[in-house]
């Protein structure tokens, strides 16, 4: 970064934080979070998508301030630590999401994942996602790796690179490995 | 209505829950995204995250902010989308399978080639004969058709039209998952026309190694029919089957 003009996005944000605003580029960060995010949290997540990217950009700036005018903030180093603070506020309301599913449990009001009509909300139950979880171990490592990437949004091409395996490879790891995976789940009474 | 769970769902459902014990730096999760780790460790990763909901989203939120961020892809991570012919020959035709095959046919060849080569020449001595050919033009004209074969062999509608053979010789690349076969059991490729098998290979089980079987197919002679269908069989187990035009 280069230079801390004023105004911008971030002004009520820092002004009652003490922190400077940053330039552009800190604003582009903060629109292109609010993309990711959108993407990356899951449903039940939605209600709190704004209040997460705004903490989150504070807490950047917090960073990049306690780094120093002086240290090299680059791009890929702001990203890294969008990275960091995402992942530290998902993880902080995923706690109380799923405290709040525990509780529900242990008084019996948990959605069962067989009962409930809307399988987005069937999904989001804990029962649901160790069934996932357990059937997505059962799959050979080789299927079980490319639908992992799969289902963390990697696109066939990024999956090439990564996986340094050729396209046709991957997309016949992909298509098999979602099969089985769906299979097992109907094997276990789910929907799928 | 019920519906199945979408995708998202599906991915959603690897955020909650599991057990987070022993976790690899976050950090390493944005390599991963970002084309910069070896195979192995990303297998090592993807390994403990299918059992981890904190590392399943630290993939996911290192995918999705790596995506958004607009920084450029190191040069392994990016590929290109057009590979250069000379990538294409060396992933085909010229990879060292094929081109050991190739080689180990045009071996065979010469020999028949330089015997019938001799035949004519008792009636024109003066007559130069061209040099032979190493390759036979045939095999060094083959097309490479990349087949899958996954979704006639799980019952469900296959492409349409289905991939056609053309004219002139082409070498199937099959691409057989080893999962599917049966351990120790002798491989079959056979090729059909109709109801009837025409052609039966047997198949080294050996090359299921790299999950590709190749086959070429040379142009019909006057009164053999095209193959318009090929299956790979283990043991008693039809492990791949794809239709084809002919």
């Amino acid at each position: 970064l280069t230079g801390w003009p004023g105004g911008g996005i971030f002004r009520g944000v820092e002004e009652a934080r003490g922190i400077e605003v940053p330039d552009r580029e800190m604003a582009v960060l903060r629109r292109r979070l609010g993309t990711a995010v959108l993407r990356l949290c899951p449903r039940w997540l939605a209600a709190e998508r704004e209040d997460l990217v705004q903490t989150a950009c504070v807490r950047i700036l917090e960073s990049a301030r306690r780094a120093g005018k002086g240290a090299d903030l680059n791009a890929t180093y702001l990203w890294k630590t969008a990275h960091s603070v995402v992942l530290d506020e998902v993880r902080r309301v995923r706690w109380r999401y799923e405290r709040g599913l525990a509780e529900h449990a242990s008084s019996g009001e948990i959605v069962d994942a067989r009962d409930g009509q809307d399988p987005e909300r069937k999904a989001s139950s804990l029962e649901l996602a160790a069934k996932v979880r357990d059937c997505l171990r059962g799959l050979s490592a080789d299927r079980r790796r490319a639908v992992q990437l799969r289902l963390a949004g990697f696109a066939r091409e990024e999956m090439v690179s990564v996986l340094v395996r050729d396209e046709k490879q991957v997309a016949n790891l992909v298509f098999r490995g979602m099969e089985d995976l769906r299979r097992c789940l109907r094997g276990k009474g789910v929907e799928a | 209505v019920k519906r199945p769970l979408s995708d998202d769902a599906l991915a959603d459902a690897l955020l909650v829950g599991g057990e987070a014990a022993g976790c690899p730096d976050e950090s390493l999760f944005w390599a991963v995204a970002s084309g910069d780790l070896a195979p192995g460790d990303v297998h090592r990763l993807l390994d403990h995250a299918a059992g981890c909901a904190d590392c399943s989203l630290a993939l996911r939120a290192a995918r999705e902010l790596r995506a958004t961020s607009g920084l450029p892809l190191p040069e392994r991570a990016q590929g290109s989308p057009f590979p250069t012919l000379w990538e294409r020959l060396t992933a085909t035709v010229l990879a060292p399978r094929p081109a050991l095959v190739y080689l180990l046919l045009a071996a065979l060849l010469v020999p028949v080639a330089l015997r019938e080569r001799r035949a004519p020449e008792t009636g024109s001595l003066d007559a130069p004969a061209p040099a032979p050919s190493p390759v036979p033009p045939s095999l060094s004209l083959a097309r490479v058709l990349q087949l899958t074969g996954d979704l006639e062999l799980r019952g469900e509608r296959p492409p349409s039209p289905p991939p056609s053979l053309g004219e002139g010789p082409v070498l199937l690349r099959l691409h057989v998952d080893p999962e599917d076969a049966e351990v120790g059991s002798p491989l079959t490729v056979r090729l059909f026309s109709g109801p009837e098998a025409i052609a039966e290979l047997p198949v080294a089980v050996e090359a299921l190694a790299t999950g590709t079987i190749d086959v070429l197919v040379s142009p019909a002679l006057p009164g053999t029919p095209r193959p318009d269908r090929v299956e790979v069989v283990s043991g008693t187990r039809v492990v791949f089957r794809q239709s084809l035009a002919r």
